[in-house]
């Protein structure tokens, strides 16, 4: 294979990781992942850092369209984010003590369990009058929704940093799952929202990438233009699709991502 | 004059600078990497080693050689600190409108930030 062919193949997947991205509030972890790693034979550190940056552009080339459309909800997400940035510096202190393949297979079984909540939840029969004491002290709901359970809320954040600073991938699902059971907050607010924080999230891991030399420019340049052109096409096409059809989109690929966790830890490979 | 609304149009235009920047240098740096190297077949071990150990204050200064890769490693930078701009943006805000509890959030996510990204090896 020539390297133009290469890295035409892999813009095209980057493409279609983008729209995944952007339409389930993940990034494009989850399909780049897996192309660099089964398809390519890429080693799994060069395939994160390119997952890391395709994070990034999802965020970047989302939040524009999503805060036109007023969908995200910038003071939940900066509330959150705090706690997922404090279990992330915790999970990298506790990288010697914990068994990452332990923490992998909960993790797994955790997206299984997600996956389940989200097909369950039906948003349009819940009637919540008020909002959660803390919510409405920090001013986090809007006029036209509710906010619920905000210590849980933080809680899963906590847990989805510790993890992504354990296993460097998944706080985007936990992210979703934190805003849509715990919250209650409407699907979309919760996968723009989560949207917005994973750039951050992401950003706040890459510099390690980049001392490792695990950001490499002959991968990273389709994947990022890719990912970023998939990303707007996402956006344009968020306002026009169902909620309904966005819960069984988010729960096929977050059942995946927890098949290629546990893959992962078969394979020897986290 | 802080409203929401104004902050949020100017969070859009800094992202939407940010992003056409990056995608220039991307598309610029892989146009001439192809046209170097595009024909050639593609070494998997190749991509793999260390020699492209790096830091941000590196591609920094290794961005004015203006080599393919270069470009596209400033355009990932602008990319990545893009991220740290639009927090920036909302800590100002929060601060313009005497929000103390989420001026400080945004305060605390940019230190993290910017720790990791130009104080953690």
């Amino acid at each position: 294979m020539t390297i133009l062919t290469f890295s035409a193949v892999l813009l095209i997947f980057s493409f279609f990781a983008g729209l995944l991205g952007a339409l389930t509030g993940l990034g494009g972890g989850v399909v780049i992942i897996p192309v660099l790693v089964l398809l390519f034979h890429i080693n799994i550190h060069y395939a994160m850092g390119a997952s890391l940056i395709s994070v990034i552009a999802t965020s970047s080339g989302t939040a524009i369209a999503y805060l036109r459309e007023g969908y995200i909800n910038l003071r939940i997400g900066l509330f959150l984010e705090t706690s997922a940035v404090v279990g992330a510096l915790l999970g990298a202190l506790l990288i010697a003590f914990v068994s990452k393949s332990f923490l992998a297979v909960l993790f797994s079984l955790l997206l299984f369990f997600s996956a389940y909540l989200t097909m369950k939840r039906k948003e349009h029969l819940e009637n919540y009058q008020t909002s959660h004491p803390w919510a409405i002290a920090l001013k986090l709901d809007k006029a036209n929704y509710h906010v619920q359970n905000v210590p849980l809320a933080l809680g899963i954040m906590g847990f989805a940093g510790l993890i992504s600073g354990l296993l460097g991938i998944g706080s985007g699902a936990l992210k979703v799952l934190a805003m849509d059971q715990a919250l209650r907050l409407p699907y979309k607010v919760s996968t723009t929202t989560s949207n917005f924080m994973i750039g951050l999230t992401a950003a706040v891991s890459v510099g390690i990438y980049f001392a490792h030399g695990y950001i490499q420019p002959v991968i990273v340049f389709p994947v990022s233009l890719g990912v970023l052109m998939g990303a707007f096409a996402g956006a344009r096409v968020l306002p026009r699709i169902h909620t309904s059809s966005l819960r069984i989109i988010f729960s096929i690929v977050i059942c995946f991502m927890g098949i290629q966790m546990l893959y992962k830890t078969i394979a020897g490979t986290l | 004059m802080y409203d929401m609304k104004k902050t949020e149009i100017m969070m859009s235009i800094i992202l939407t600078v940010g992003m056409i920047i990056s995608i220039i240098l991307i598309l610029s740096g892989g146009i001439l990497y192809l046209l170097q190297y595009g024909n050639d077949i593609m070494r998997y071990d190749s991509l793999q080693l260390d020699a492209y150990k790096t830091s941000i204050i590196e591609i920094w200064k290794s961005a004015f050689t203006l080599s393919p890769y270069a470009l596209i490693e400033l355009g990932i930078f602008i990319l990545v600190i893009t991220q740290a701009v639009r927090v920036a943006l909302l800590a100002w805000y929060y601060a313009a409108i005497k929000d103390t509890i989420f001026s400080l959030i945004s305060v605390f996510i940019i230190s993290v930030l910017i720790y990791s990204l130009f104080f953690r090896y």
